[in-house]
């Protein structure tokens, strides 16, 4: 039975945040749900294509995150309740579907969820979806924690169905990624069917009807003004007797400032945000009026504190506000403890309000010694075929490529010692920047991309690059799933199970259909025949694609062990014939080779460490010496 | 503690005096009934297995919980930390600077990177077995000398107990149970305010069937060794 479709209404059940997003969806009896894959919201996707079949609900992993909203909208605009999710960078690639989507509105219910990651945990940068909200008139809420989470998907639901507009559903990875207990409620069965009727004058927006639905957008957004002002989610906290200074915050921020309050010596009166979108202007102006100053507790952006800058001149309520204009808060980062209680204190002493600190001493963590401590980056796995692919590649290029990168585990490829990594931008962005640098400088240039980021946004730059004639080689790195959100299919893998039948495309056949010449798909574990196909396509007079085609090394370990099939045997090396050159190490890279002190010789010898080992065998090719020996071979 | 640190406190008699002191004066909470625990480690070392451990436990018997995982790239070998906070009134799942009371270390140079987080008060539980770093590999950067960053840590808290956790697994026959030693060591000290008992109870319903008593024995190696 899986625990988060327990019918044990009122037990608790600790959590992580994604999993009561998806226990919210299920409780409010979402009928349609898509996604791409795309970490902090990983798991939401991942916990419903294992659940959803089971809850009666529809999931599928769509191919972008814009496709992921146009199905979901089909189903939202015939009366049935979807949910659509992604890291705050989809919202960029779905906001095309999404800024029209909110003038036709919704018949059913849509929440619309970004996972927004203050200090680019995982991500190609930090932006504040926030603004989206602003941008499209949609109603937004901001959880702080996983029950709340839980709580505000259902009330989205409801609230989208009034205003028969989609609801934005902002976290952030804090949230995502935090664990709580949370309450089960009572699940609501899903509806098997939707009923789309007709309503072109609605639902086609062409410029006429774009401007009608414009006025009917601008409408429904005046209710959701009303609606606000009475959120459950926005409440007001005093700490301490009649507080007359305030404080401002939502989301993570929250929970930072309501844990540090308690130790300010100040009574503060703390009004915590969760419907931030229209922005709550009565219960706002009448915080102001009520305090002697008010401190704003936001994370990234001053979404909340501009507004809050606006009523106080609109109500012309001259309380002092405090936070990012005046420098008191940064604009980037997380909001940790030190960083919030460094800007409660600035903010308190701007106004006088406590007394200057004396010099703490010991304040700085650092003792005398304060050694310097080596930097632990991810790392491609031991065995990983993309290290083998960009490897020869480089050697084939000499080094003298331009490296256009894509999004995924092979972005790791900008380490040393590859270094095969020159610009990326976002989805997809290593090919159209191909094509643009083999037209202005004469260079090779490389494209690497993945088997999932491909059918994501890499075809259309494809078919730019065979019409265009620019000139360069395309290596999609297919690995045969979406390694680094988790392991998710795409449209590469057949899947088959109880719910799904999901056939499999071929990249190569795509490619070849796109009108490429130049096709190979090669094992590049293979290392001759890879050697062969890279220099066949450097040679090529046009764009020229290499399909590397060998399954991610720790999902392949996995379906072994699963399957009962034997892995490869390791490797080991000849310490007599390891002349310790050092290229495995210092020119390959690979996780499970490192060198060591060997009794009786002067040179360090290469080792391998046996647990991770994969067998891929690369190392031995990569070797002068041929020092690398597989366990059972000669 | 293990001989390495024994050996450490020797040295530094006039600090190990004061030490001694703090160590006495330590409870299992501090004063507002919250046990701020900061586990760290590296990807694939089961740093969130230990966290899990915790506080599910916690939650079972009723304590206020909240706890964050930090996964990002950490599959790949990158640095996991979590945050484990027990109390009545926790709500953020991060922690101030030397705010933790409790740093369980899978890596010793995974404990020292997280110094900021340690004060005289707090306990900290560290592996001593080494896990390389990649640039240390490619020869980029050097490992820290170990005895330097354990006399620092020491310096910086009220107590230190360090465990090879990964010879200590080998000596068991299991060098998958390397983390639960370091979870009994850490529950050993008892700054956690949960009973030991309820915590094997917890890991005996997460970890496979089969290996659950592989997994008491590693746990009780490592409270035995901290609780001394």
């Amino acid at each position: 039975m899986e625990h988060l479709l327990s019918k044990e209404y009122g037990t608790t059940m600790m959590v992580l945040g994604n999993e009561a997003i998806v226990r919210g969806a299920i409780e409010a009896g979402v009928d349609f749900a898509a996604t791409y894959p795309g970490t902090p919201s990983s798991e939401i996707g991942d916990t419903l294509f294992r659940i959803a079949g089971k809850a009666g609900m529809y999931f599928e992993f769509s191919i972008n995150e814009k496709v992921a909203l146009e199905v979901s909208i089909a189903a939202s605009i015939s009366g049935l309740r979807a949910f659509t999710f992604m890291k705050h960078v989809g919202i960029n690639v779905a906001a095309d579907a999404l800024m029209t989507f909110v003038y036709s509105g919704v018949t059913g219910g849509h929440v619309i969820l970004s996972a927004d990651d203050p200090a680019a945990h995982s991500s190609q940068n930090e932006q504040d979806n926030r603004y989206y909200a602003k941008l499209a008139s949609m109603p937004m809420l901001e959880p702080s924690s996983p029950q709340e989470a839980k709580d505000m998907i259902k009330a989205g639901f409801e609230l989208s169905e009034t205003l028969e507009l989609p609801v934005f559903l902002r976290t952030t990875t804090r949230v995502n990624h935090m664990r709580a207990p949370i309450t089960l409620e009572e699940i609501i069965p899903p509806k098997k069917t939707g009923e789309f009727k007709k309503d072109p004058f609605r639902f086609v927006n062409l410029p006429s009807v774009a401007r009608a639905n414009h006025t009917r957008l601008l409408r429904q957004f005046e209710k959701a003004k009303e609606v606000v002002e009475t959120s459950p989610f926005n409440t007001r906290e005093d700490i301490g007797d009649s507080p007359r200074m305030g404080i401002i915050t939502s989301g993570s921020a929250y929970n930072v400032t309501i844990d540090l309050v308690k130790d300010l010596g100040v009574p503060v009166a703390v009004l915590k945000l969760g419907f931030t979108h229209p922005f709550p202007e009565v219960m706002v102006a009448k915080f102001l009026d009520d305090m002697d100053a008010v401190i704003m507790v936001e994370e990234l952006e001053p979404y909340m504190e501009d507004q809050v800058r606006v009523i106080s001149q609109k109500e012309d309520i001259l309380t002092p506000i405090l936070g990012k204009h005046q420098g008191h808060f940064p604009l980037e980062g997380e909001y940790t403890p030190d960083v919030v209680g460094k800007g409660l204190t600035s903010a308190l002493l701007s106004l006088d309000a406590i007394p200057e600190p004396g010099n703490q001493e010991g304040d700085a963590a650092s003792t005398s010694l304060d050694l310097s401590v080596p930097n632990r980056p991810p790392v491609l796995c031991a065995g990983c075929a993309h290290r083998a692919a960009a490897y020869y590649i480089k050697k084939a290029t000499k080094n003298q490529a331009i490296y256009t990168m894509d999004i995924g585990c092979y972005t790791l490829l900008i380490q040393e010692p590859l270094k095969t990594a020159d610009a990326l931008f976002c989805m997809g962005s290593s090919i159209g920047l191909a094509c643009g640098f083999s037209k202005i400088q004469d260079k090779p240039v490389v494209a690497f991309i993945g088997d999932s980021t491909f059918f994501h946004s890499g075809i259309s730059g494809l078919v730019n690059a065979v019409h265009n004639r620019h000139k360069f080689l395309l290596c999609v790195l297919d690995n045969r799933t979406t390694a680094m959100t988790g392991h998710q299919p795409h449209p590469g893998i057949e899947v088959k199970d109880d719910y799904h039948d999901l056939p499999a495309l071929s990249i190569t056949e795509v490619v070849k259909g796109l009108g490429v010449e130049y096709v190979r798909e090669v094992n590049p574990l293979d290392v001759p025949a890879f050697k062969e196909v890279v220099n066949g396509a450097l040679a090529h007079d046009g764009v020229s694609v290499i399909v590397a085609k060998e399954p991610c090394v720790i999902f392949e370990r996995r379906r072994r062990k699963r399957a009962g099939i034997p892995l490869d045997k390791p490797y080991y090396v000849d310490n007599d014939k390891c002349i310790g050159c050092r290229i495995c190490v210092s020119k390959f890279g690979c996780t499970a080779i490192s060198m060591i002190d060997v009794e009786g010789h002067a040179k360090q010898k290469a080792v391998i460490d046996r647990e991770s080992c994969s067998g891929c065998g690369v190392c031995a090719h990569v070797c002068p010496s041929d020092a690398f020996i597989q366990e059972g071979g000669q | 503690m293990s001989d390495l640190h024994t050996s450490l406190s020797d040295k530094q008699s006039s600090l190990s005096d004061e030490q001694t002191s703090l160590s006495a004066q330590h409870t299992s909470m501090n004063e507002d009934q919250t046990c701020n625990i900061l586990l760290t480690g590296v990807g694939g070392q089961g740093v969130v297995l230990l966290s899990r451990v915790i506080s599910e436990t916690a939650h079972r018997l009723g304590q206020g919980i909240v706890v964050s995982e930090i996964h990002g790239m950490a599959q790949r070998g990158g640095i996991v930390q979590s945050v484990v906070r027990i109390g009545p009134t926790v709500n953020a799942p991060m922690l101030p600077s030397k705010g933790a009371d409790l740093l369980i270390s899978t890596e010793p140079i995974e404990a020292y990177r997280a110094r900021q987080f340690i004060s005289k008060s707090t306990v900290v539980v560290t592996s001593i077995s080494k896990l390389v770093p990649v640039p240390v590999i490619l020869g980029l950067q050097a490992y820290p000398p170990m005895d330097k960053m354990l006399q620092e840590l020491e310096e910086l808290s009220g107590r230190l107990v360090t465990l090879d956790s990964r010879v200590m697994a080998y000596e068991l026959g299991n060098s998958l149970v390397s983390n639960i030693i370091i979870l009994g060591a850490a529950a050993g000290v008892r700054v956690l305010p949960l009973d030991t008992q309820e915590m094997l109870q917890t890991l005996s319903g997460i970890v496979p069937k089969k290996t659950i008593e592989a997994n008491i024995e590693a746990f009780n190696r490592g409270f035995e060794l901290a609780n001394k």
